[in-house]
């Protein structure tokens, strides 16, 4: 069944449509949540949580526009879930908006994040201020176009080519010196 | 690394997220909003909260941000514990077609006002979210009509606000009067948001007839005039597009490379709409929205000087404001693009060649750290520039390791009022001023001022006269011929003579301050830092025409000082100064000229002096109107064709002098003659891009007659 068909279903109160629907996007949830930062061992939580989220907006959204709801969504879910931990855990500090979801548990992410190289880019990414690590994410990890990613961040298109261009300089930059350190130059 | 292994290396980790575990069971999900009783459509019999949640809505609010706010309050709803009795439900299916009915009529109203087909139009967002709030908010089964505790007839009203089109939201606001700061940029947001939706919209259509808009060419190049002119050839929903983009604030205009069409915001109009009713700085944000955007693809669009200047304006715009909305972020991050791009290099931006700052960036950070008081850009960038100045504009340790996010800290602390602990000595702030003449207040300043001065003859203290004070302690001092205090008030130069030449030769000017000027104003703008010295002018202007430019420069410690300029212009000769065409002028002259080519009247023109009357000629001729040129052109048969002949001849209209030229100055060419007629000279400086070694501007031949001002036949000849 087409995917627009399953929206309007699901619209309508067909839990059925929507099953179909969080079967078809569940994976691209848990990616995206993971690359923005969410802990391996959390990405599950969240994940519900985003379709729970969705199911509750559904109707307010032009069906055409749902992967971009469901990328906002996300994107939201995953701040505040950090959020909410801190404010519960009643940590000391100023609590940053723009905070890196965490420390991540060696044994989970070790399993994803296997290569080195993949770990030290992986981690670079998120040492990245939000507003350049989620466009550069979008682009490279879920393939969405400028219009896309402006879509989603609510941001001009300018704007979105800038930070692209920004994010790449800034993480060449921190994997060269990281490179250098390493090799003590 | 370079760009391949980086890319290389993106695409290694874009595989390796696929290992992220799934453990998801969608079924656990759906027995999750079970148990939640979330419903998305069938509305369970829940009883009427307390309070609305819908309350705290800004009926302004219309961004992408607002629709999903708009969605978390309505999810509120359904989690919301409180319960009452009785649910609650006003209104039937009956009234609810009858509002379905009048939202209809609305939205056709709309999109016959903007001439756009039903997919042009359903395709506006701002169309889709009024649709979606009028679908929820009015069906009887929606959550919002039960628990609302507003009425149908008010939701109904703001489901139609959101239809509303930037030109009726504008007109509401004239009628509304003076918007305090919050108001005013609340209704920036909404402005903002609907002028971005119908610049898509138009983008969009331009790009699915890029192909026969590429026909619109003037001397081989896309010409927007052109287009204009030959609308008529376009397909309907581009003619339609043409003429009604402009009342909407949207213009389509050639593209920076000139290699397409695109929509760009006009705000000209709108911003002389709007004057009066808009806060400080509201309206610099709609002239920062029509300037950008200031970079693309990390590049600048315009040249760094220019770049530099425009940075200026968008920090200052920033600092001012006091609420951070939509707005306010979409314009913190053009400062923060531009800044970046105007300081660091990039591989689409160079700004080093042969290990040297580029001369056009070195004069772009001249100008950023000449900005007046505590801008966060002048805190940033002075130790670099003084330290490349010292390197000779070699590339150091200084630059290479500057940290872009102190600017943030700087701006961070700017906002806070904490930037001046760290910027000790700059606190030389001039704010724009101006006084309406004559005027008591200012009169007795500078009353005060002379007296001071005549009691101790210690001019150091007036440093803390203001340059509008300065200029009319001079004025004051020569009605009353006080040769010494004027001869006091001038900058030592070369030029100003000695105080026995000045005072035997007669070089005083009598009523330095023209006494038919009606203003004095000061604007900040035109203050500049040079060589630890500033640099200013105060304008005499009468009837918001500029009728005298008078130049100051102080050190950090002195008082202001006029600039002596010996008078080019004779006694008694007409004379306009040399002035920028800015857009105040532009608006005053197209304003002159749609009121006077409606029945040619020429009362309308009477207050307007030369360089107005030279460019409503321009605008008439700009837009090919054969009659209104005619009208304004001496009536001297001897040389001048018949009326018929003239508006007959073949037009395709001209080069748009708004472009063409940047600057005027008029001159009178000759004695009066009995009838008080003489000759003058509008002098148009052209533009820089379009000067040449032969000519630098153009003279246009004007006559002041007995009715007024008129244009010589062939102006330019």
């Amino acid at each position: 069944m087409e995917e627009i068909e399953l929206i309007e279903r699901a619209q309508s109160g067909d839990k059925m449509a929507y099953g179909e629907l969080m079967d078809l996007h569940h994976r691209t949830v848990e990616k995206f949540g993971f690359q923005c930062g969410v802990r391996a061992d959390d990405v599950q939580d969240v994940t519900q949580e985003v379709f729970i989220k969705l199911y509750r907006f559904l109707h307010q959204f032009q069906k055409e526009r749902f992967t971009t709801w469901l990328y906002k969504i996300t994107l939201n879910t995953a701040r505040d879930y950090y959020r909410k931990e801190l404010r519960e855990k009643d940590k000391e500090g100023k609590v940053q908006e723009d905070v890196n979801f965490g420390v991540s548990t060696k044994s989970a992410e070790s399993k994803i994040l296997v290569f080195e190289e993949d770990r030290e880019l992986h981690e670079a990414i998120q040492l990245l201020e939000e507003k350049y690590r989620i466009p550069l994410v979008l682009f490279y990890f879920q393939e969405l176009t400028f219009e896309q990613i402006g879509d989603v961040m609510n941001i001009p298109l300018a704007t979105v080519k800038t930070r692209l261009l920004r994010a790449k300089e800034q993480l060449k930059s921190a994997l060269s010196q990281k490179g250098d350190d390493e090799y003590g130059r | 690394m370079d760009d391949n292994q980086f890319e290389q290396q993106m695409k290694l980790l874009k595989k390796t997220y696929e290992r992220v575990p799934s453990k998801f069971i969608a079924d656990e999900v759906l027995q999750k909003i079970e148990e939640e009783g979330s419903e998305p459509v069938e509305v369970k019999p829940v009883t009427k909260p307390v309070a609305s949640k819908w309350q705290k809505v800004s009926v302004w609010a219309i961004s992408l941000a607002s629709i999903f706010l708009i969605g978390i309050l309505s999810a509120s709803f359904l989690n919301n514990e409180e319960q009452g009795d009785e649910p609650v439900s006003e209104f039937d299916t009956n009234d609810s077609r009858k509002l379905e009915k009048e939202y209809k009529a609305e939205r056709v109203k709309r999109q016959k006002i903007l001439h756009m087909t039903n997919e042009q139009f359903d395709e506006l967002g701002f169309v889709q979210f009024a649709d979606q709030v009028f679908a929820q908010t009015i069906h009887p089964d929606s959550i919002e009509s039960r628990y609302s505790t507003f009425t149908i007839e008010e939701r109904f009203e703001q489901a139609v606000n959101y239809l509303k089109l930037p030109s009726e939201i504008i007109e509401e606001a004239q009628k509304a009067g003076k918007l305090d700061e919050e108001k005013s940029m609340q209704f920036l947001d909404e402005l903002n948001t609907k002028l971005d939706y119908l610049k898509n919209s138009y983008d969009e259509l331009i790009s699915k007839h890029h192909e026969i808009m590429s026909t619109a060419k003037y001397e081989g190049e896309l010409n927007a005039d052109y287009l204009y002119g030959h609308r008529s050839q376009m397909p309907e929903p581009i003619e339609n597009a043409l003429v009604q983009a402009p009342k909407q604030g949207v213009a389509i205009e050639v593209a920076h490379d000139k290699k397409s069409f695109v929509a760009n915001f006009q705000m000209s109009s709108v911003i002389r709409n709007l004057e009066g009713v808009l806060a400080e700085p509201a309206v610099s944000y709609l002239e920062i929205k029509e300037l950008g955007p200031f970079t693309l693809g990390g590049e600048l669009l315009y040249e760094p000087i220019q770049s530099a200047a425009y940075l200026q304006l968008i920090e200052s715009t920033l600092l001012k404001t006091n609420v951070h909305n939509a707005i306010y972020t979409t314009t913190k991050a053009y400062y923060e693009d531009l800044a970046y791009t105007l300081i660091f290099e990039s591989s689409n931006n160079r700004i080093i060649e042969n290990s040297k700052i580029k001369l056009d960036y070195a004069m772009a950070w001249d100008i950023l750290r000449a900005t007046q008081g505590y801008s966060p850009i002048k805190h940033f960038i002075e130790p670099l520039y003084n330290s490349m100045v010292e390197n000779e504009w070699l590339i150091n340790e200084t630059y290479k390791s500057l940290d872009f996010n102190d600017l943030s800290h700087a701006f961070i602390l700017a906002e806070s009022g904490d930037l001046a602990g760290l910027m000790p000595g700059k606190e030389h702030v001039f704010r724009t001023e101006s006084y309406s003449l004559p005027n008591d207040d200012l009169y007795h300043k500078v009353h005060a001022h002379y007296k001071m001065v005549r009691a101790t003859g210690d001019f150091q203290k007036l440093e803390s006269a203001s340059a509008i004070e300065i200029v009319a302690l001079l004025d004051y001092a020569s009605a009353l011929g006080e040769i010494y205090l004027m001869h006091s008030l001038y900058k030592e130069s070369s030029q100003l003579a000695s105080y026995e030449e000045f005072s035997n030769a007669n070089l005083q000017e009598p009523n330095f301050i023209p006494l038919d000027a009606t203003q004095i104003r000061f604007l900040e703008e035109l203050t500049y830092e040079k060589n630890n010295e500033f640099h200013t002018s105060v304008e005499i202007m009468k009837d918001e025409q500029l009728i005298k430019s008078i130049p100051l420069i102080r050190s950090k410690n002195g008082p202001w000082q006029i600039v002596y300029e010996e008078s080019v212009v004779p006694a008694g000769y007409y004379y306009e100064p040399n002035t920028a065409i800015s857009q105040e002028t532009k608006d005053r002259v197209i304003g002159l000229y749609e009121k006077f080519k409606l029945d040619f009247n020429f009362a309308v023109l009477e207050k307007a002096n030369a360089s107005d009357i030279a460019g409503v000629y321009l605008e008439a001729f700009h837009e090919s109107d054969l009659e209104t040129q005619y009208e304004l052109l001496v009536k001297d048969e001897s040389l001048m064709p018949p009326r018929e002949e003239f508006i007959s001849s073949p037009n395709e209209g001209g080069m748009d002098w708004k472009v063409q030229f940047e600057a005027y100055e008029v001159t009178q060419m000759n004695d009066s003659n009995e009838n008080d007629e003489f000759d003058a000279v509008v002098w148009f400086d052209l533009h820089y891009s379009l000067v040449t070694e032969d000519e630098s501007r153009k003279g246009f031949q004007m006559r002041k007659t007995k009715e007024g001002w008129r244009v010589h036949f062939m102006p330019f000849q």
